[in-house]
Order: structure tokens, then C-alpha cells, then sequence
């Protein structure tokens, strides 16, 4: 090995040792890069060195690049070491820099509910559109005609007195319950016909459980054989896609002008799952609604063939069915819109 | 009804239900007699015992008082001050010891009268509830018999062990409406026989009947008194009734007036009979008509009343004056008093509709009145008729001198049911022997007439009206089976497609979309103040702003002036909800609701003949400012949140501007600088706007109230755009473009927006104002307004050039058109 070579071995040792800890002690990119070109740069240390060869004997030549080559590489390999080095540092301090407290709120997501009692209505009617129930809607000034007459209600029954009634100006009432809507339903559709009626209903009383405004759902169902175990079957599996649990259901006779045989209808208390609680008064049953096979007399109302179409209809009360499941101990509480209380559903 | 349960066990074995109630009302219940709830009596008389009274003083401090040593039994010795002067030593009483609680409500305790200490209280009977207090002075404590076993409950010595059991009877089964009646239902259900023999009837019998009478009964209209019968009696003792009969209708919660009308009652409860008992000596002559009242003829009521009658109510008459409004009411000057030597007793049958129809229309109703509206059995009014003549006449001692027998007493038409057990079957879902069936049918008391193919013929029991049909047949057969055999099934259906109501639907549609917009769902009452409405509404007319108006629909009885209408607007309930929830401290709020609102409008124009329209409708109120909340900014007034809501309800193009600008109706309630119309096409559908302060004067500090209400029938009838076609968009490169402007405060924003929106027409694809701005740097009396607009070729693309033409112009139009000028920089 010449002495010229041995020379540049030991200068590049030095430039290598300078470069590292010039390289080693910048702290940020830019900087690098100026050691960098102080190095490999057109005025660089190494460019000059490279430069120099021109001057050395030929022989000298080949090794003289090779040694500064294998030099500039070990340079740029140390600086892309520590390029990327910086670089991932200065992208952790950004990214340190931008960091929020995720506990801030957010911008305010206003979110409005839908009144409990809409809630509930909604969700009936949904059970009972699975079973291929329509929903109907009617009038809530009704004449004396679809109120009372058409359900078999003559005028000064004693029944007329089960329903406290408001009169208005001519033959007219508010509804008193959501049953005129099946004959409307009766009057106009095709048999067979399964529909769900549903709205506000008005009745002349008002103390600490009536309102003289409420709300009423029901069903009526009519086709060729239509029987008091298919009421049963179909009340049973509302109550349960309602309640949401396996509760039973039990009849209890009762008379309504408009059903024939009638009953009244008890569930399982679904808080305490029929064990009996301060709701169901220890019973464990609690009354949820009336039902019935329709009357002959109501289809003869309406020109329907009460020997060739048969059909059951049953009947809830919205704010009742809100209450049990939702332990809603005041009626009241419906009416009055408190915010407190619409939020909570 | 209340029943007495030792009154129907004297009709039917009640042994293993007087001791335990709760199982007869679950029996009642299953069969379709709600029990509404019981009372046993004995319970009124706890620590009420028989005592003796060992020894009595002067009361030290007190000159009509006395002090009594009373034993209640095994050598317990209780010292009572008294204030009676009838007992001596030796007497046994009542004693009603520390923690008893008297009928009349008053509650024992230990006690110091006039410094003598006293540890209970020796009764009388009217402080007992066993008499009315009588007039004359004090009455004395009660004594009782010797034989009175001392230290016995009063209430087992007295027989008070009694239950009273509050039984809802429906309206189909007026037979249960006394206490045979139910009994005889008690007899079916418990399968124990009835015990048709009263103790004492057998005493009446057809032959010992007179045959004569001094009174000749005749009946106007046979349809409304189809049936009429009288019995005369003279030597009547009017007094006080036997205190058996006091107590028995005590204790079902009726005064005891006298004998004579004492025996009515008892009859009616215990037969379900309406009686009248009329002064033989104060009817004129010896006709008695059963007639119409004519128009203008008075009549004074038992009760003192004097009513002027219309023509047409079913009356008693003598000859000269009205006796009875008959089956709801006496007449004072015919009723029957202590004088009384002579009466007449009447048993009819009205017809139920009418004396409901009288009763309701007179504003009279009585125990007869509610009796005959919900029908008597004609059938059976003979033996009732009998029944309570020898009550009569072992109660008041009088003597039977004559029966009337107005009646005819139709034929029974005997209603035969044809049905068969497969109909049975097939309406209850359960499988049903013609064997058993006829047993339940005999059971209830229909007899077995034959049969016709498959058709069993059967003849209800005559106090049975309520069985005409075969599915009548078909419950009483469910219900004495008891509902729990019938299975559960679901019906075997025919398809049949169907589409829910096109409102319901949308109106699910529309309230979740607000409940996801921040808006909370409020149902409010459908019953308004006429009073307080009118004075929001003042003489407006929601008919300029697109909505339904007319007459209030008011109830011909209402329940209170608060609710004597149906509302006519949705924003006066939801401002009243707003103010209720503001009192209530919340002091912001996002609520709506969707509802039908109902009017009366005068006049045959309308589709529907009766004038009553309904309408449905959506109502938006929102209060208060936003909470102060760390990201907001914004100061965009309440007011235009609020229509923008509206007008970005993705079912309806509404515009809060219509072309035609005629002035706008602005109601009193709101605040005239802050309300707007809204409009479909050129037709208004709603408003918007913000209340009027004066309705705010309430709050002390003022909250913006904003509300709005849409005529939701007729957008969803008319309005609806959901039948949506593609419309191409174009790819090519848009430009954007930004133009400030200061216009004079006189010239609407809207104005100036839809001049540039027009200026662009389909260049422009999106146009906003990102700033608006008045103060320093804008001349006074103008506003400065920054626009972003977004500008798009449907095919091509813009060049600079082009758009900046374009700028000019529009400026030079802004400038025209709105002395609009450009900010100066």
C-alpha cells in the first residue's frame, strides 16, 4: 500500500469520526443537511478528496476512489440514519403539539325523544303490522252514528253510561273511544281485513287517574272462522313482543255492546313477572284491556253477513300500557310536557 | 251495587265465603262481576265489647257527668266518664275501649275529662251508626239485656259480622241488580241451590187477595208503562222501622225514614222492584192515571223542588194534580208522614229508555230512576208485588183492603235460540259435548225445547233478556266453563295486503326526523280555554297564513272552563307548554308536536255537510338562548334557526318569501319585526315567529319564544315531492368566486340573494352568505354582506375571464337595482 493511500485511510478515518459526531449533534433536519453538504456537498470535504485523484499516479487511482466512495456512502448511510432519526422526532413533537384533551365535549348534539306515548303506539303498531295489521286513523268528532249506534249502543242503553260522554251542537260527539274507526274500516274496505286503530279519545271525567284526554289503540280482525282462542293467541303474542318477556294473559267475562262473547284482559304483571308487587296490588295480574268476538248486531249495522264473516277486535289504553312498562305511577304526567319528563323515554 | 253478604246467604249458602270474601270475589270476577271492593263490617267495631257497670259516682268536678267502673271481662276493670244519665249499676253497655274508632268516625282514647281520668266510652245507639240521632234531647247510652254475655265483641253480639261487597254489575245483566237477583247468579256460579222461600211468604197466597179496590188505574200509553199494579192498605202504623230493617239498609248505606218507605227500599235492594208508596188521603178522587205531563204543569218533588214541566214526561196523576214523575221521582205533597193512615203502594214497569231519556233531561236521577233505566223484569213483578205486600204488612202492621191490576202481562214471548254445539266449538276454539252443553244451558236456566237438525232449540229464562242470539248462548257457556279453557291460537288468516294510514305513517316519518334534529315530541291536550285562546287569537283569522280557522268546537259539556274547547291551533298549546317548562327553570327548550286540530266553519260550502273540519297539523317551538357553550359562536337569532328548520324539512321546497310581496298579516301573539310566512309556490302553508313580549310580561327576565305551525294536511296532500327523477350534475371544473356588498337596511337580504341567485340562474351551484356585518366600517343605515358563490357550467368549463365579466355586471345590477355599493378597503 503506498504511502499516499495509507494517508487517505487515515485522513478518512478522521473525516468519518468528525462527520458521526457533527452528524450525531444537530438536533434538527435542516442543520443535518448543512453537515451534510459541509461533507458530500460540491465544496465538501469528500468531493474535494475525490477531486484530488486527478493529481495521484494512475496505480493509485482505483483504490483512492474506492476509499473515498466507501467513505460518501458511509456518510450518506449515516445521515439517512439520522435524517430519519430527526424526521420521526420532529413528527412525534407535531403530533405532541397537536394533541387534544379528549375529554372536551364535542360540539352539542341536541337529540329530541319521541313522546312516550307516541313511542308506545308506534311500537304496537309495529307487533301488530308483523302480523299483517294496517293502521287507520279516523275522526275525533264523530257522529252519534259511529260512536254508539253502529256498535251496538242504542241511544238510551244503559251502556251509554259506561262512557262519559262530550256532546257537541247537532248529533255529534268526541270520540269516546277509538272503536268507530272500525266500522269506518268495516264500511269501506274489502273483507278479510285486519286493522289497528289508533288516536285521542275523550271521555268526561278527570280526577287522579282520568284524563278527559287520552289515548286508545285496537285491533279488529275479520275473516271466516274467527274464534275466542285466536283473540287469546293474538293478544298473547302482542303482550309479549310488547313486554318483551314470556308473560301469560287470562279472560276475564265482561260486556261490551260491541263484542259478543266479551272479556276483559289481565297480564302477568311484567315487573314483577306475576310474583306480585305494590303495581299489580300483590295480585299479579294487572288489567291491560278489553276485548270480544264482534257482535253479529255490529256487522248487520254495516250490511256485512254476519253468517259468512266472523271477526274479534280488542282494545288498549296507550297511557296505561306506557305506565306499566315504564313504572309511570301519575297520569297526569303525560299531559304536561315536562321536559324532565318527555327526556327520560 | 253494594250487596250485603248475609242478605244473599239468607238466598243462597254462602258457608266458606262469609269467612273468607276474597274467594268469593274471585268467583264474581271470573264470571264477569268486577268486585270492587269489600268492607267488613265487623272491622267498623274493634275494641267494642260488652260490659257490666260495677259501680257509679258524680263526677267530683262536673254536675252531669258521672264516673263509672265498667268490668269487659276477666277482671278487668276500665273507669269511663259518662255523660248519660239512663244507666244504674248492674246495666250492661257498650263499651268502646282506648283504640276503638266509632262509625261516625270518632277514635277512643285514654283521656282526662274535668281531671277524672276516663278509658273509654259507653255508647248510644246513634253513636254507634245503629239510629239516626233522634231530636229529642240526650238519648241515653244503649242497654242491653241482661243476657248480653259480657266481654262478648259487640259486633258478634249485634250479628254485624257482616261483609258489604261493591260489585260492578254490566249493563247487560239488570237482573243481578238485587240481592235474590244475584244470589240467584251466586246459586249458578257455587252450584248450591237457591232458597226461593222467604221466611214469611208462604203467608201470602193468591186466595187471601181482595178482589175489589177503591182506585181505578188507568194507563195512557201502554208502551211506556206496560205493566202498573197497587195495592191499597189502611190502618198503617208510621213509625220507626224494627231495627233489623234499620240496620239491613244502614249498613248498604241508605237512611232509615220510616216503615213504610223503608220497606220500599228493602224491596228494591233485596228484589231489584222500584216501589212507590203514596198518602191514600191526599190523592184526590179514586182515579189514578198514568199519563203525559202537559206543557207548563207543575209539580213539586219529594225532595222539596218545585219543577215547571215540558210536555211529555210519564206522570202519576189523581184527578187533579201530578203524584209521581213516574219511576224517577215523588211528589212532596203526596208522600207519606207520620199522619199517615192510608196508602197506596205502587209496583210498575216503565220503559227503560225513556225513563233514562226523563231523568236525563230533568237533571233527576234516584235509586228508581237508575233502576228502571237499566230495566225491570215485567215477568217477575207479580211476586215481587207479593213479596213486598206481606213485607208491608209485617213491618207497618197494615191491613191489604184492596189490589189494582192495570196490567198485561204480555204473553211471554218466549225468544228461542237456535244453536249448535259445532258454532259453540267454533267460537270458542275448545271442543264442546252437546251433553255438557245442555247441562250449563239448564244450569243457567234455559230450557231444552228440542232439537232441528243439528240445531239444539233453547228458551232462556225469562229474567234473562240479555240471551237473544246464539252468541249470546256461546259466552254464558265460556263463562260458566271460566275463560281459562279457552286455548291460545293464532288465527288461521286469508292474505290480505294493506297499507297503514297515509297520515300515520308520515307523521312517524316526520317526528323522528325532528327528534334526530334536537326537537323533543310533546302531546298536549286537545282541550283548550276558549277564553284564554280567543285573547291570543284576538279576531285573527289563520286563514291568510294557509291554515285552517273557524268556530271553536265546543263540548255542550264541558268539564271546566279551562277546557271547554277543542283547540284551534297547535302554537298556543306549545306556548303554553314552553311557558309551563320555563316556570319549571329550563330555560331553553327544542320541542313540536303533530296533531290534528278541529274547527266548526258555518255553511253548506263545505265537503263535509256538518260544518266540523279537522286538520292536521305541525307545530315547532323552541326557547331560550343556546347555553353558553364553549365552541359557539354564532349569533343567529332564534327566530331564523327556526325557519330554517322548517324550510329544510326534506319532504316539502317551502320558501319563507312568495313572488307576490303584499304586505303580511301578522297575528297579535307575535312579535310583529320578527315573523314570517311560509309558502308552497305562491300559496301560504304556516308561519314562523317569535312571541310578542307582552305575552312574556310573566317572566321577569325575557326568553326569546319562537314557534311555528304548518298546515300539514294539505302539505302532505299537496306538497309532497318525493316522486324524484336523477338529474345529471356536471363534471367540469368549478370556480369560486367571493363578493362583498353593502345595501341599505331597507333592502330585504332575500332580495338581494335572489338577484344573484337569478343573475348566475344554472351557473350558480352553490350560493351562501358567510358574513354579515354592520358597524364602523359601513356607512350608516347600510349593511355589508359577504357571499360565497361556487359557479359551474353544465358542460365546459368557465374561464376567469368569463366569471369576472360576469362580477361586474352583477355588481353594476346590485348597484341599480339597491344603491348596493362595494365595501371601501
Amino acid at each position: 500500500m503506498s504511502p499516499v493511500i495509507q494517508d487517505l485511510k487515515k485522513k478518512l478515518e478522521e473525516i468519518k469520526v468528525q462527520a458521526r459526531e457533527a452528524l450525531e449533534s444537530v438536533e434538527d433536519v435542516q442543520a443535518l443537511y448543512d453537515v451534510k453538504v459541509g461533507f458530500l456537498g460540491k465544496q465538501g470535504v469528500l468531493t474535494q478528496l475525490m477531486k484530488e485523484m486527478g493529481q495521484l499516479p494512475v496505480s493509485d487511482r482505483p483504490q483512492w476512489g474506492l476509499l473515498v466512495n466507501e467513505a460518501k456512502n458511509f456518510l450518506e448511510q449515516v445521515y439517512q440514519e439520522r435524517f430519519s432519526e430527526l424526521k420521526s422526532k420532529e413528527l412525534m413533537q407535531k403530533l405532541q403539539r397537536e394533541k387534544i384533551d379528549m375529554t372536551l365535549p364535542g360540539s352539542v348534539a341536541r337529540v329530541g325523544k319521541i313522546h312516550v306515548l307516541s313511542q308506545v303506539t308506534e311500537e304496537l303498531v309495529a307487533i301488530l303490522s308483523r302480523i299483517g295489521y294496517a293502521l287507520r286513523l279516523g275522526p275525533i268528532i264523530e257522529s252519534d252514528f259511529y260512536n254508539f249506534e253502529a256498535l251496538n249502543i242504542p241511544a238510551d242503553h244503559p251502556a251509554r253510561d259506561m262512557q262519559d260522554t262530550f256532546f257537541l251542537e247537532g248529533d255529534y260527539v268526541l270520540r269516546t273511544h277509538t272503536s268507530p274507526i272500525q266500522i269506518h274500516s268495516l264500511e269501506k274496505e274489502k273483507l278479510p281485513l285486519r286493522v289497528v286503530g289508533t288516536g285521542a279519545v275523550f271521555r268526561c271525567d278527570h280526577d287522579i287517574s282520568h284524563l278527559p284526554h287520552f289515548h286508545q289503540l285496537e285491533g279488529l280482525c275479520v275473516d271466516e272462522r274467527i274464534s275466542m282462542a285466536d283473540l287469546k293467541g293474538t293478544i298473547r303474542y302482542l303482550v309479549e313482543n310488547f313486554f318483551k318477556k314470556n308473560l301469560m294473559i287470562r279472560f276475564r267475562p265482561s260486556f261490551f255492546p260491541f263484542t259478543e262473547p266479551s272479556a276483559e284482559v289481565d297480564c302477568q304483571c311484567p315487573l314483577c313477572d306475576g310474583r306480585g308487587c305494590q303495581v299489580c296490588k300483590s295480585s299479579g295480574w294487572i288489567e291491560i284491556g278489553g276485548c270480544g268476538l264482534v257482535n253479529p248486531k255490529v256487522f248487520s249495522k254495516v250490511g256485512i253477513n254476519f253468517q259468512k264473516w266472523q271477526g274479534f277486535a280488542f282494545g288498549f289504553g296507550i297511557e296505561r300500557m306506557a305506565m306499566i312498562r315504564h313504572r309511570v305511577d301519575d297520569i297526569r304526567l303525560f299531559p304536561e310536557n315536562d321536559l324532565r319528563f318527555v327526556k327520560q323515554f | 251495587m253494594k250487596y250485603s253478604l248475609r242478605w244473599l246467604d239468607e238466598f243462597v249458602s254462602l258457608d266458606g265465603f262469609l269467612q273468607d270474601p276474597q274467594k268469593l270475589s274471585q268467583v264474581l270476577t271470573f264470571a264477569g262481576f268486577e268486585v270492587e271492593g269489600f268492607e267488613d263490617q265487623s272491622a267498623r267495631y274493634q275494641s267494642t265489647v260488652i260490659g257490666i257497670i260495677l259501680k257509679k259516682e258524680k263526677h267530683p268536678n262536673a254536675d252531669r257527668l258521672t264516673v263509672c267502673q265498667v268490668t269487659t271481662g276477666h277482671g278487668v276493670i276500665h273507669q269511663i266518664v259518662c255523660g248519660a244519665q239512663n244507666h244504674q249499676i248492674n246495666d250492661r253497655v257498650v263499651v268502646a275501649l282506648p283504640g276503638a274508632v266509632l262509625p261516625n268516625g270518632t277514635e277512643i282514647r285514654k283521656t282526662q275529662i274535668r281531671n277524672v281520668e276516663s278509658e273509654g266510652m259507653l255508647c248510644s245507639a246513634s253513636e254507634l251508626g245503629l239510629s239516626e240521632k233522634s231530636n229529642e234531647g240526650s238519648e241515653g247510652i244503649m242497654i242491653l239485656p241482661p243476657d248480653a254475655p259480657v266481654g262478648e265483641a259487640f259486633s258478634t253480639y249485634w250479628q254485624l259480622n257482616d261483609v258489604i261487597m261493591d260489585i260492578k254489575v254490566t249493563p247487560n245483566r239488570p237482573d243481578c241488580l238485587s240481592h235474590r237477583g244475584l244470589a240467584r247468579e251466586l246459586s249458578i256460579l257455587l252450584r248450591r241451590p237457591l232458597k226461593d222461600q222467604v221466611p214469611g211468604d208462604e203467608n201470602i197466597t193468591m186466595s187471601l187477595l181482595p178482589e175489589t179496590s177503591f182506585f181505578k188505574v188507568q194507563i195512557k200509553d201502554k208502551q211506556l208503562c206496560p205493566t202498573y199494579l197497587g195495592a191499597e192498605f189502611d190502618q198503617v202504623c208510621v213509625g220507626p222501622s224494627p231495627l233489623w230493617l234499620q240496620r239491613r239498609l244502614n249498613s248498604l248505606g241508605l237512611r232509615s225514614i220510616n216503615n213504610v218507605v223503608d220497606v220500599t227500599n228493602y224491596i228494591l235492594l233485596e228484589r231489584g222492584q222500584p216501589l212507590h208508596a203514596f198518602d191514600w188521603d191526599r190523592i184526590d178522587g179514586n182515579e189514578i192515571h198514568v199519563r203525559g205531563s202537559l206543557e207548563g204543569e207543575t209539580f213539586k218533588a219529594l225532595d222539596g223542588v218545585q219543577h215547571s214541566l215540558k210536555e211529555g214526561y210519564l206522570c202519576i196523576a189523581d184527578q187533579k194534580k201530578i203524584l209521581a214523575l213516574a219511576g224517577i221521582i215523588g211528589g212532596f205533597d203526596s208522600a207519606v208522614c207520620l199522619d199517615t193512615k192510608r196508602i197506596f203502594l205502587e209496583a210498575a214497569v216503565f220503559k227503560p229508555d225513556f225513563i233514562r231519556r226523563s231523568s236525563r233531561s230533568l237533571g233527576i236521577s234516584t235509586d228508581s230512576s237508575d233502576r228502571f233505566s237499566r230495566g225491570v223484569e215485567a215477568q217477575e213483578l207479580w211476586e215481587n208485588f207479593l213479596r213486598a205486600i206481606q213485607l208491608m204488612v209485617q213491618v207497618t202492621q197494615a191491613r191489604l183492603v184492596g189490589i189494582n191490576r192495570a196490567y198485561n202481562l204480555e204473553e211471554r214471548r218466549d225468544a228461542l235460540v237456535r244453536i249448535s254445539t259445532k258454532f259453540v266449538e267454533q267460537k270458542l276454539g275448545y271442543s264442546v259435548s252437546e251433553e255438557d252443553f245442555l247441562r250449563v244451558m239448564k244450569q243457567i236456566g234455559c230450557r231444552h225445547e228440542g232439537s232441528d237438525h243439528e240445531q239444539l232449540i233453547l228458551a232462556p229464562p225469562v229474567w234473562r233478556r240479555d240471551l237473544e242470539m246464539d252468541v249470546d248462548l256461546v259466552e254464558e257457556y265460556g263463562r260458566i266453563n271460566g275463560y281459562d279453557k279457552i286455548p291460545e291460537t293464532l288465527p288461521m288468516l286469508t292474505v290480505a295486503p294493506s297499507q297503514h294510514d297515509f297520515y300515520f305513517g308520515w307523521q312517524s316519518r316526520i317526528r323522528h326526523y325532528l327528534t334526530a334534529r334536537g326537537y323533543h315530541e310533546v302531546v298536549t291536550s286537545f282541550f283548550v280555554s276558549s277564553r284564554l285562546e280567543s285573547q291570543f287569537f284576538s279576531q285573527f283569522d289563520y286563514r291568510v297564513l294557509g291554515l285552517g280557522w273557524g268556530h271553536s268546537v265546543k263540548p255542550l259539556n264541558p268539564l271546566s272552563e279551562q277546557m271547554d274547547s277543542l283547540r284551534r291551533s297547535l302554537c298556543y298549546s306549545l306556548f303554553e307548554r314552553a311557558s309551563y317548562n320555563i316556570r319549571n327553570g329550563l330555560e331553553q327548550g327544542y320541542i313540536f308536536e303533530i296533531n290534528p286540530v278541529a274547527f266548526h266553519v258555518n255553511g253548506a260550502h263545505e265537503n263535509r255537510k256538518t260544518g266540523y273540519q279537522e286538520e292536521w297539523r305541525l307545530a315547532l317551538c323552541a326557547w331560550g338562548t343556546d347555553t353558553h357553550y364553549w365552541d359557539i359562536v354564532t349569533s343567529c337569532p332564534l327566530v331564523l334557526k327556526l325557519k330554517q328548520e322548517v324550510l329544510c324539512l326534506p319532504w316539502f321546497s317551502l320558501s319563507d318569501r312568495s313572488k307576490d310581496l303584499s304586505s303580511i298579516h301578522v297575528p297579535p301573539f307575535a312579535h310583529p319585526g320578527r315573523f314570517g310566512v311560509f309558502y308552497y309556490e305562491t300559496r301560504p302553508v304556516g308561519f314562523c315567529g317569535e312571541i310578542h313580549p307582552d305575552w312574556q310580561q310573566e317572566f321577569k327576565k325575557r326568553i326569546p319564544i319562537v314557534f311555528a305551525e304548518l298546515n300539514l294536511s294539505w302539505l302532505l296532500s299537496c306538497a309532497l315531492n318525493v316522486e324524484k327523477s336523477f338529474q345529471p350534475f356536471s363534471r367540469f371544473p368549478f370556480l369560486s368566486r367571493d363578493l362583498a356588498v353593502v345595501v341599505p337596511k331597507s333592502v330585504a337580504f332575500g332580495e338581494v340573494f335572489d338577484t344573484i341567485q337569478l343573475f348566475f340562474h344554472s351557473l350558480i351551484q352553490d350560493l351562501h352568505v358567510f358574513d354579515i356585518y354592520e358597524g364602523q366600517e359601513v356607512k350608516p343605515g347600510c349593511i355589508q354582506y359577504g357571499f360565497r358563490m361556487k359557479l359551474q357550467k353544465p358542460s365546459g368549463s368557465l374561464v376567469d375571464d368569463e366569471v369576472n365579466r360576469m362580477m361586474e355586471n352583477l355588481i353594476q345590477e346590485l348597484r341599480e337595482k339597491f344603491q348596493a355599493e362595494l365595501p371601501v378597503r
